[in-house]
């Protein structure tokens, strides 16, 4: 499997631990992630859906490490990601590329600089720094350009595009990573339907044509139905479905957003242990100073 | 209490009644009244300690500025002496530029460093750039200037190290402000492509900061000559200098030349720095 996902955790108010119990224990407010398991293939489209705060963004977050997860382990490519130091977790960056609902443009920048900035976790500092890139490098930031559909806006200030102008940019800018992955944080949420459905579509083929695995956090539920392979259910932190988009019933969706736990009879959820073993409780006695006492 | 009063309270077993409470608008009135009489009543008791009489005051000012425009004003004979003011005083504006220049790349480097947006991840390095930043700031440019005398008499270099250490403070403080308050979707993205971090502060921090760092600049750069004129004065240097010379010399027609010179001069300077501004928007 290109991805591996085991058993993610995120506390928000706890740096990383060694170990569960002792965040468990310390945190008042309740987890961002919880014991989020899941695996992704290569060309595969999968789509996260759940109601805000439900911990979509921190999932995907995680999964480059932009977030740092509080335990659990990520997988990618064969290799162990979790607690890759710095230098290779650039390395590692470079092949998972992001999208986000605020395209994160530089948008003093034009276009085409947007794009050349995928080109990045492959130049030495000071290359990079200068925005020196090679021939190469520049013929395909065009390219990928027009692929877009964006050839002509190449000078183009990146404010001076629309909504959906922009979320190409940054869909080009990733491809100028040559990414086996896209993660992609609501997408479409800040545009009009027309670009939506084009933004979707351009996704959709790449996972086809390239072989990119995407994983696409969406609160359009009817986008996630239409476009994907899989479809992942968060609520609270936890992922409480997990199923293709047949299996998608609107009994489903109703119970990832209103927790409805009758229809769930046969939808896996997973449960928190229910306490942590003798030697993780003994861990946090040995920590006396982490804040229990409130 | 009138059952007008009890309808607007609305009902008062709800937790958050709402209230509508007309008295406010007269207290807010009242508030205004009773501020305006605090202002007055300082002013008078502080004229009184210190003699201060305002009618006397207001009545000396157009006295004051005719006297001023009858000594001041350049006469044919002061003019003799252009060419010294003007190259005094292009010595002096160049002074300042270069002083504000270095102050403020000094600044960017450490406003980098310590901004919360792309600074360092090691707080206490934020925390002494921004010590350090506040401490230079707030030590007066002639206190500069008077203790630098004592080590290093006066020169020009005494005046170019006080511009150049209260503009680096101040410069540092308004950069670490413009630093702090990009947007920080940009540098994220950056980072989720793998980019290092001199690669971020390059290509995501400096463009998103630019302009208002060198709005600040130029705005640093047109006191500066102003504030260079004063500092001449103390370091016996610039044009301060030839205005002192003149003054104390009783030749007010000259020190009237110096004035006309450096009002051309920061009001050129300005217009400069109006349309370099407009043109990085
Ligand atoms: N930087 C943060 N610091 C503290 N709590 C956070 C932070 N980011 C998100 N959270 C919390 O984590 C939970 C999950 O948030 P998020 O991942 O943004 O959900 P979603 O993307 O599904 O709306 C929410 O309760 C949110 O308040
Ligand atoms: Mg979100």
């Amino acid at each position: 499997m290109l991805l591996e996902v085991q058993d993610l955790g995120k506390s928000y108010d706890a740096p990383r631990r060694r170990n569960k119990a002792a965040t468990d224990a310390t945190s008042g407010t309740p987890r961002a992630l919880s014991g989020v398991s899941f695996t992704a293939g290569q060309g595969e489209f999968i789509t996260v859906i759940g109601p805000s705060g439900a911990g979509k963004s921190t999932l995907l977050r995680c999964l480059n490490r932009l977030i740092e997860p509080t335990d659990g382990v990520i997988n990618f490519n064969g290799r162990d990601i979790t607690h890759l130091p710095n230098g290779r977790l650039r390395k590692v960056r470079r092949e998972i590329a992001m999208i986000f609902q605020n395209y994160n443009l530089v948008y003093r920048l034009t276009a085409i600089q947007n794009v050349l900035h995928g080109r990045l976790g492959y130049k030495n500092a000071l290359a990079g720094s200068l925005g020196l890139y090679t021939e190469d490098e520049k013929a395909r930031a065009f390219e990928l350009l027009d692929e877009v559909g964006l050839g002509e806006f190449a000078y183009r200030r990146a404010d001076q595009l629309s909504g959906g102008q922009k979320q190409r940019v940054g869909i080009a800018r990733s491809l100028m990573q040559d990414p086996k992955v896209m993660l992609c944080d609501e997408p479409i949420a800040s545009l009009d339907p027309k670009s939506s459905r084009m933004v979707m579509e351009t996704l959709r083929r790449l996972t086809r044509e390239r072989g990119i695995t995407c994983i696409v956090n969406l609160h359009q539920v009817d986008f996630a139905l239409e476009y994907s392979d899989r479809i992942i259910g968060l609520r609270a932190g936890e992922k409480v479905f997990e199923g293709t988009a047949d299996e998608t019933t609107p009994a489903v969706i109703r119970s990832i957003y209103e927790g409805d736990a009758e229809v769930m009879v046969d939808v896996p959820v997973e449960m928190p242990e229910a306490a942590g073993s003798p030697i993780e409780a003994g861990a946090f006695a040995a920590e006396p100073a982490t804040g229990g006492a409130q | 209490m009138s059952a007008e009063a009890q309808a607007l309270q609305g009902a008062p077993g709800n937790g958050r009644a709402r209230t509508v409470d007309l008295a406010w608008f007269r207290r807010r009135q009242i508030r205004t009244i009773l501020g305006v009489v605090a202002v007055v009543v300082a002013f008078q008791l502080c004229s009184m300690v210190c003699n201060f009489s305002l009618t006397y005051a207001i009545g000396s000012v157009p006295a004051a500025f005719v006297w001023m425009f009858q000594n001041f004003i350049p006469t044919a004979e002061s003019l003799a002496n252009f060419s010294l003011v003007l190259e005094q005083t292009i010595s002096t504006a160049l002074d300042s530029v270069a002083a504000t220049v270095i102050a403020a790349i000094v600044g960017i480097v450490l406003s980098v460093l310590g901004s919360s947006t792309i600074g360092v991840s090691f707080a206490p390095v934020r925390g002494l750039i921004r010590a350090i930043a506040s401490i230079f700031r707030n030590i007066p440019m002639i206190a500069w200037a008077l203790l630098l005398l004592l080590s290093f008499k006066q020169n020009e270099f005494t005046g170019f190290l006080a511009l150049f250490l209260t503009t680096f403070g101040q410069l540092t403080r308004f950069f670490l402000d413009t630093f702090d308050e990009i947007p920080t979707g940009p540098i994220e993205a950056l980072k989720s492509c793998g980019a290092s971090y001199w690669q971020i502060v390059f290509q995501a921090g400096l463009p998103l900061a630019v302009a208002d760092l060198m709005s600040w600049m130029l705005y640093m750069v047109e006191t500066n000559i102003r504030s260079a004129t004063l500092i001449g004065l103390l370091t016996g240097t610039g044009i301060g200098f030839v205005f002192n010379l003149y003054y104390t010399s009783f030749r007010y027609d000259t020190a009237g030349l110096v004035i006309v010179v450096t009002i051309v001069f920061v009001l050129v300077i300005e217009a400069v720095s109006n349309v370099a501004r407009r043109s990085m928007i």
